[in-house]
């Protein structure tokens, strides 16, 4: 049953990539031209005259990639690349494979996000847990002030205040994700010291609004839970309260918590997309906004379908995880 | 009559003008008020009333599960244990989360409530959730108490017990379910058992076999059992002595036929009249004029007053009526009958 279960989930998961693919490849071919038009005119601006040769190049770039091809056509050739060749296509503006660029990125902006979300669970589920079981007592009324302020306060605007009370107070520049002798280099043992010391600030500032959201989920839920007879049933048995509340209406409580990740991850990714610009950090935040400025279609489609595809595993896990805790999903 | 006999037997749990509110910041409920109540060792004994009327809360404060905000404002409940001569222990002293009512609660009381389904976990299966009651009872590994877990599952009649104790409860039928949460209830072989409206839920055609049931498990075990219902035909089937209870009140204790034959508060009479024939029914009690009081109401007098056909100006607006012995082992709230002369008690 719970096998059948995974293979459901896994074959609609598959669907929506193929859904998502599409999408991301279509929007990113809606405005006008193409990044060789952009670039034709972005030449002329400069008032540098186009060269036959430069001409020339263009339209072996134009003929090799298909630009002036239907819709359906550019798609396949991009999909079959992907899937095949591991070849999401070429970035003009870096003139290198995308794939070459990516990886990288994307692995940090994943580890930050991945980061936020373990750092918005472990400080969550704790003042929550809290919260519910002393419902109004005074640090309740201290958590959820503290709840709305972090839900209420935008991401770059935190990442701007950290940025410049760091410089102001402590003459640190916060922003990066290690200090400039460890650029480019390969990972050592020091850079990996060094990635850490800096890789809190954005956790910090991506994970603050979760954390206060995921706070009044595990809240809300364990009060409800709390109201539930099976509650009084195993106060009944003898149980110690603790143990007790840990076996019962949190176990229950904890699978809409779980389940965040599907929306957490989303909602991190894009938030480490402007995060990440805010605070220069090398992940995909600033290549993507600068390659769908310049209509650098095969970088920006290759991120904006990865990044699809990673909220689509992120929900896939929360549902297995679901599933692991809760048998009523397993039988359904 | 072996009815009578039983007054005679060892008291195992007392209320003594016990008192139990919930306070809000919109008021207080009063829920139970001025509760005298004995139980005897071995004995059934019904308690009746209508829905609202703090049966289920009697029920918790005796084994000290009464939901935040409640507690007892007055009064003591007291427990006299089995076998140990003149002990008594006093239960609304205890903590209720302390050790020492924890482990009365694990060894020598046990509920049954109204909803399997929901007072059950839906994520652990009923195996586990006896095992765990089991475990807490009494001294045994995890092997035994699983091996004694399915001996108590065929014990309640649930067939292939040794495959459904692996069972979830939303894979069980009702019957079954209420089967599993007697047996969990039983795991302690406890002293004092509360079923609280055991077969509200269920399919009439099964609730005949569960209380069956549970009367013969509690002559097996030798139990005091605390029937709460609202279902006078659950009454006259299983108790042998019953208190009737309005609005917080206990207005009238006696034996099951005194309660039947003889019934004075106007409030049980209303309750016996409500039912034609008491042999063949199990209706329940909603034809009795008027309806309760809101729970924040503060009534002067008699609380039934305002329903009451037969109150007095002048003295049921005046105070709540003390409880009088109006026959032998017959108790009643009411101003109209007289204390029983001391020489005939
Ligand atoms: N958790 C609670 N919070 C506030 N008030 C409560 C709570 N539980 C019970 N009460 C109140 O106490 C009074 C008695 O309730 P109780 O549940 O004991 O009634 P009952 O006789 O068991 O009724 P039913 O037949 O519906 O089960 C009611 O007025 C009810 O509103
Ligand atoms: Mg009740």
């Amino acid at each position: 049953m719970f096998f059948d279960y995974i293979v459901r989930r896994l074959l609609i998961g598959v669907f929506i990539i193929f859904i998502i693919s599409i999408i991301s490849f279509f929007i990113i071919q809606l405005p006008p031209g193409d990044y060789l038009t952009t670039y034709l005119a972005e030449l002329s601006a400069e008032g540098q005259r186009i060269t036959p040769a430069v001409e020339q190049r263009i339209d072996a770039l134009r003929e090799r990639y298909g630009l002036g091809d239907p819709f359906h056509v550019q798609y396949f050739s991009w999909i079959t690349g992907i899937i095949l060749r591991g070849d999401f296509g070429y970035s003009f503006q870096w003139n290198s494979p995308v794939s070459a660029i990516i990886w990288g990125r994307l692995g940090l902006t994943l580890t930050i996000s991945v980061s936020s979300l373990f750092f918005s669970w472990i400080v969550a589920f704790p003042i929550g847990f809290y919260s519910a079981v002393k419902q109004y007592s005074i640090p309740d009324y201290i958590f959820t002030f503290f709840g709305f302020l972090g839900l209420s306060i935008p991401n770059f605007l935190l990442a701007l205040v950290l940025l410049f009370l760091g410089y102001q107070q402590f003459g640190v520049v916060f922003s990066g994700l290690y200090s400039s002798e460890f650029a480019g280099e390969p990972w050592t043992r020091e850079k990996f010291v060094d990635f850490l010391r800096h890789l809190w600030v954005p956790v910090i500032v991506l994970g603050t609004a979760g954390t206060a959201a995921l706070i009044r989920v595990m809240r809300n839920n364990l009060l409800d839970e709390l109201q539930k007879p099976y509650v009084m049933t195993a106060r009944s048995k003898g149980l110690s309260e603790f143990r007790l509340l840990l076996k019962y209406p949190v176990r229950i409580a904890i699978n809409p918590f779980l389940s965040t990740v599907g929306w957490m991850l989303p909602f991190l990714l894009s938030g480490e997309i402007i995060v990440g610009t805010v605070l220069s950090l090398p992940t995909i935040g600033p290549v993507l906004l600068e390659s769908l400025l310049g209509q650098d279609m095969y970088l920006a489609g290759s991120f904006v379908f990865l990044l699809g595809v990673l909220t689509v595993v992120g929900t896939l896990i929360s549902d297995i995880l679901l599933a692991l805790v809760d048998p009523r999903i397993r039988y359904d | 009559m072996t009815a009578a006999v039983k007054k005679t037997d060892t008291k195992l749990i007392e209320l003594s003008n016990l008192h139990v509110n919930f306070k809000y910041r919109q008021g207080t409920v009063r829920a139970v008020k001025e509760a005298n109540l004995d139980i005897f060792s071995g004995e059934s004994l019904g308690l009746v009333g209508e829905s609202g009327s703090g049966k289920s809360v009697t029920a918790q404060s005796i084994l000290g599960i009464i939901p935040t905000p409640g507690e007892i404002a007055e009064g003591e409940i007291y427990y006299f244990p089995e076998g140990e001569d003149g002990k008594r222990i006093t239960l609304s002293d205890l903590k209720s989360k302390g050790k020492e009512f924890r482990h009365l609660r694990a060894r020598k009381f046990s509920i049954i409530f109204q909803e399997p389904m929901s007072a059950l976990s839906p994520i652990h299966t009923i195996g586990n959730q006896i095992i765990e009651a089991m475990m807490l009872a009494r001294s045994v590994n995890k092997k035994e108490a699983r091996n004694e877990a399915v001996k108590l599952l065929r014990k309640v009649g649930i067939p292939k017990a040794e495959e459904r104790i692996d069972e979830y409860t939303f894979n069980l039928s009702g019957g079954m379910r209420q089967r599993a949460m007697i047996a969990m209830a039983l795991a302690g072989e406890p002293e004092f058992l509360i079923a609280d409206e055991p077969t509200t839920a269920i399919d009439v055609t099964i609730q005949a076999q569960i209380l069956e049931l549970l009367e013969n498990l509690q002559k097996d075990f030798g139990m005091s059992l605390m029937m709460i219902t609202h279902d006078l035909g659950v009454i006259a089937a299983v108790a042998e002595r019953v208190a009737v209870m309005y609005n917080g009140y206990i207005v009238e204790k006696a034996f099951l036929e005194n309660i039947f034959n003889n019934p004075l508060h106007p409030y049980t009479k209303g309750l016996i009249n409500s039912i034609p024939d008491i042999k063949k029914t199990d209706r329940k009690l909603v034809s009795i004029e008027g309806v309760v009081p809101h729970p924040y109401a503060r009534i002067k007098g008699c609380d039934f007053r305002p329903r009451c056909e037969k109150s007095i100006e002048g003295i049921c607006d005046q105070s709540f009526p003390s409880e009088i012995e109006c026959e032998k082992d017959h108790f009643v709230r009411c101003y109209l009958y007289n204390e029983l002369e001391d020489d005939k008690k």
